[in-house]
């Protein structure tokens, strides 16, 4: 139990890059693994260090993650002291508005945190998958008496430009930070996890919201301004860490679930992911189903063929179907003799009979999000009826909602875009 | 709300069971890949909204009070009612153990009296269906009935295991034989009966004698020419009461369309569930005709198989037409055919079950059929080992039990190393 400390969590983002897999919820509920959201890996984090007292920053459509958190429960958040609350953008206080950035959205908290009188504030990132114990980092802010304290790791070379770069010392202190830089001269990077000596905190954030030319970015205008005082510190964490940014690096995570030595470990009895979950039966194989290389959760009916496949609760593969290197989402249908390949399904969809998902030339990529789609991934977006017959390309998007009506043929070539993506 | 209170009459054991129930109540026995016995119940209760109710045990309770816990799964925590652990406890005067169901019931007059019920709910904790209450309790209240007993259709040959109904025309019941020796045709009694309250307060005070509720309480009422009323249940139920019973019902819910459907979103049956991953199918996995639960992780072979939450198979291991339960594990090369594998069993590499001759089983003999072989809980089978069929060992068994032979047919393994 660390009653010392309390955790904001940022979960307010929009996710612009997971196209219609965030169109309609916050990313950090975005669901992963098979059964989970990206939420719940943070808050399981939470918990499984002793961190019970936290604060859920949201802001872009809510209402999945609210209903997904609720009282804690699944976390045994669920207390009488500490605990778990959702805390929404709110007018009526003087300085009540949206969240206009990271430090914005903690700023405008700051009541929360001083009412605590703790004496640590950790500041986490509800889109993150890893596993990581936050009391070692805690020791280590200590320990270095530093005001903040980042987690820093190494990422590849080639994404460097999507995070903030960190250069220390030999003594683990930062001395530059550089916020997603055009060409990096480190791959070592910030994670977006910190934990702050709660009067810093408080301090540095009652400056930067009285400046008017602030973004109100943790990563553009608090630490590059901190750094000169020489309390800033790097944590080195070198487990497997997995910024869910684009739609590409979401799959491969998944993906990477299914492989002979997954690089993230969900069967780890000491270091559990909770997650609330819906009573289910148990997975059903018929006489002809087969599954390999897969994730299957509970409530799913699998008579079908099954491979390298992420399957989410009560998905239905029917007789003669075939679902490879798939991401298929809760209560999904897939009927009889259809083909699924390297496409993700959102929820409640319906594939008909024999419809093909991901097939056809993988180098024409996508007309309208190209830079997203061009490996050869098609995306559905939640509660479409695919007619029977249909053969989709790949490189597709196709909207959220759309009926058998709005296919206007049965032949969508590699790249296309149906319905409203956003 | 309707002021009925259910007794759950979950305390009771089997030896028919075998070692299934040595170490548990028959209502905490695991079924259908994920589930307990009383999980049926207890949701035929939540889905019925009746959210009063007392659960009387005594034999072994412990897993069964760890698992319905406040009754939260069945959303039975609740601010009045709920779930009432009714165990048998020691008073200043007349303190016993519960004799049978009508001495446990009339233990516990007094729940009822302070629950203020007018409905008395007596339902069995080992049967597996899915029924709503309420009719049966609109039935009863409707005919304003004293008591209405739940009768359902059996199977030709199985007389002997039920109480046989003779009904008339206005769903009295005239003619009440319990668990005759000779066939009878009829419906059979489920176990299911409603009282009003008094009635069964005055039956059970005014027969102080009477232990079982069935044999000195409702038959002897019957052929009393007391009014029994009969409200028939048309549905599927299954008393898995014995090794034979037990593994049919299970088998049964591999086939295309089971006779208990656990999809139906209209009727959902809740459990208590520990939070693992989702299944994982290796490499070479191969699984056909099967249930698996979360958390199992999968590289053999599985057919015709049930696997409940976090069992392992590793890659070159065979499960044909078996049960295995949470938490155990089958490593590589092992072979298993028709056998019941109790929670947290370790079986070794190479390990045989289910080879060789038939022979019946020595101890009971009537209990085992069709080649079933039972392993307890928490036994260790070692490396290369062979088991015949009909055979059953024993809970916590070590490697060193075995003494290195084989195990044959019809054998029953003990702890200590006994084998015969």
């Amino acid at each position: 139990m660390n009653r010392d400390v309390y955790a904001l969590l940022l979960a307010g983002g929009v996710g612009s890059r997971l196209s219609i897999l965030s169109a309609k919820r916050a990313k950090p509920a975005v669901p992963f693994g098979g059964k989970y959201r990206i939420i719940d890996f943070t808050l399981s984090n939470c918990v499984n260090s002793g961190v019970d007292d936290i604060g859920i920053l949201t802001q872009y459509r809510p209402m999945s993650l609210n209903e997904h958190i609720g009282n804690g429960k699944a976390w045994d958040l669920d207390r009488m002291t500490g605990g778990v609350t959702l805390l929404q953008p709110f007018l009526g206080r003087q300085t009540g508005d949206w969240y206009v950035g990271t430090a914005d959205a903690v700023y405008q908290n700051l009541d929360q945190v001083m009412r605590r009188k703790v004496e640590h504030v950790l500041i986490l990132s509800g889109d993150h998958v890893y596993k990581m114990d936050y009391n070692r980092m805690i020791r280590f802010h200590e320990e270095h008496d530093a005001d903040v304290t980042l987690a820093v790791t190494t990422v590849p070379w080639e994404i460097t430009d999507q995070f903030g770069i960190v250069d220390t010392d030999d003594a683990n202190r930062v001395i530059g930070f550089d916020e997603k830089p055009a060409r990096a001269r480190s791959n070592l990077v910030s994670m977006g996890v910190y934990v702050w000596k709660a009067q810093a905190l408080v301090d540095r954030l009652t400056q930067d919201a009285a400046s008017p030319e602030s973004q109100h970015d943790f990563g553009r205008n608090i630490l590059p301004l901190l750094i000169p005082d020489g309390k800033v510190f790097g944590y080195r964490f070198d487990e497997y860490w997995q910024d869910i940014g684009a739609l590409e690096a979401y799959y491969e995570a998944n993906l990477d679930l299914v492989s002979d030595r997954p690089r993230l470990d969900l069967f780890d009895p000491e270091w559990k992911i909770h997650t609330p979950s819906a009573e289910r039966p148990p997975v059903k194989f018929g006489a002809g189903g087969r599954a390999q290389y897969s994730l299957i959760s509970n409530g799913c009916v699998v008579l079908g063929r099954v491979e390298r496949s992420v399957l989410f609760p009560g998905v239905f593969v029917g007789p003669g179907a075939h679902v490879s290197d798939s991401i298929i989402m809760n209560d999904t249908r897939i009927e009889s003799g259809a083909r699924i390949d390297r496409a993700i399904l959102d929820k409640q969809i319906q594939i008909g009979e024999g419809a093909i998902v991901g097939q056809g030339d993988a180098t024409v990529a996508n007309v309208r999000i190209p830079q997203l789609l061009h490996s050869g991934l098609t995306v559905v977006g939640k509660g479409t009826s695919i007619p029977r017959g249909t053969t989709i390309g790949r490189n597709c998007c196709l909207a959220a909602d759309l009926c058998e009506t709005d296919f206007t043929s049965l032949d969508l070539p590699s790249g296309s875009v149906l319905g409203d993506t956003g | 709300m309707r002021r009925v209170m259910a007794l759950v009459l979950a305390g009771g054991s089997t030896r028919d069971l075998s070692v299934l129930t040595e170490m548990r109540a028959t209502s905490s026995l695991p079924f259908g890949g994920k589930y307990r016995v009383i999980d049926f119940t207890l949701s035929n209760l939540c889905n019925s909204q009746i959210y009063q109710l007392g659960l009387l045990t005594q034999h072994a309770p412990l897993s069964l009070h760890a698992h319905v816990g406040i009754g939260k799964p069945w959303d039975l925590d609740r601010r009045d009612g709920g779930v009432m652990i009714l165990q048998p406890y020691q008073r200043q005067s007349d303190t016993r153990w519960y004799l049978g169901t009508a001495d446990a019931v009339r233990q516990n007059l007094d729940v009822l009296r302070h629950a203020r019920a007018r409905w008395v709910l007596i339902l069995p904790g080992d049967l597996v269906y899915k029924m709503d209450y309420s009719w049966l309790l609109d039935s009863h209240i409707e005919r304003n009935a004293p008591v209405t007993l739940a009768v359902g259709a059996i199977d030709a040959g199985e007389s002997h295991r039920f109480g046989i109904c003779r009904v008339d025309a206005d769903q009295r019941i005239t003619h009440f034989h319990e668990k005759p020796i000779e066939a009878m045709d009829g419906p059979g009694y489920m176990g299911i009966a409603c009282f009003n309250a008094d009635v069964l307060q005055k039956e059970l005070l005014e027969h102080p004698e009477a232990n079982n509720l069935v044999t000195e309480i409702i038959e002897p009422m019957v052929a009393r020419g007391d009014r029994v009323d009969a409200y028939r249940y048309e549905g599927y139920w299954e008393d898995v009461g014995t090794v034979d019973t037990y593994y049919r019902a299970s088998m049964d819910l591999l086939n295309d369309t089971p006779r208990l459907n656990l999809y139906d979103p209209e009727w959902v049956v809740y459990t208590r569930s520990e939070e693992l991953p989702p299944a994982r199918l290796g490499a070479e996995a191969t699984v056909e005709r099967s249930l698996l639960a979360n958390g199992c992780n999968v590289e053999g072979t599985i057919e015709n198989s049930i696997l409940f939450p976090g069992v392992r198979i590793e890659a070159g291991a065979t499960v044909r037409h078996s049960i295995v339960m949470n938490g155990a594990s089958i490593a590589a090369g092992a072979t298993l055919s028709h056998v019941i594998v109790d929670k947290d069993v370790r079986i070794g590499a190479n390990v045989l079950i289910g080879h060789g001759e038939t022979a019946p089983h020595k101890d009971l003999p009537a209990l085992f059929s069709g080649g079933l072989s039972i392993i307890g809980r928490d036994a260790v089978i070692p490396d290369g080992a062979l088991i015949g069929r009909h055979c059953v060992v024993e809970p916590g068994v070590r490697a060193v039990d075995f003494n290195g032979s084989p195990v044959e047919s019809g054998a029953r393994v003990r702890r200590g190393g006994e084998v015969g």
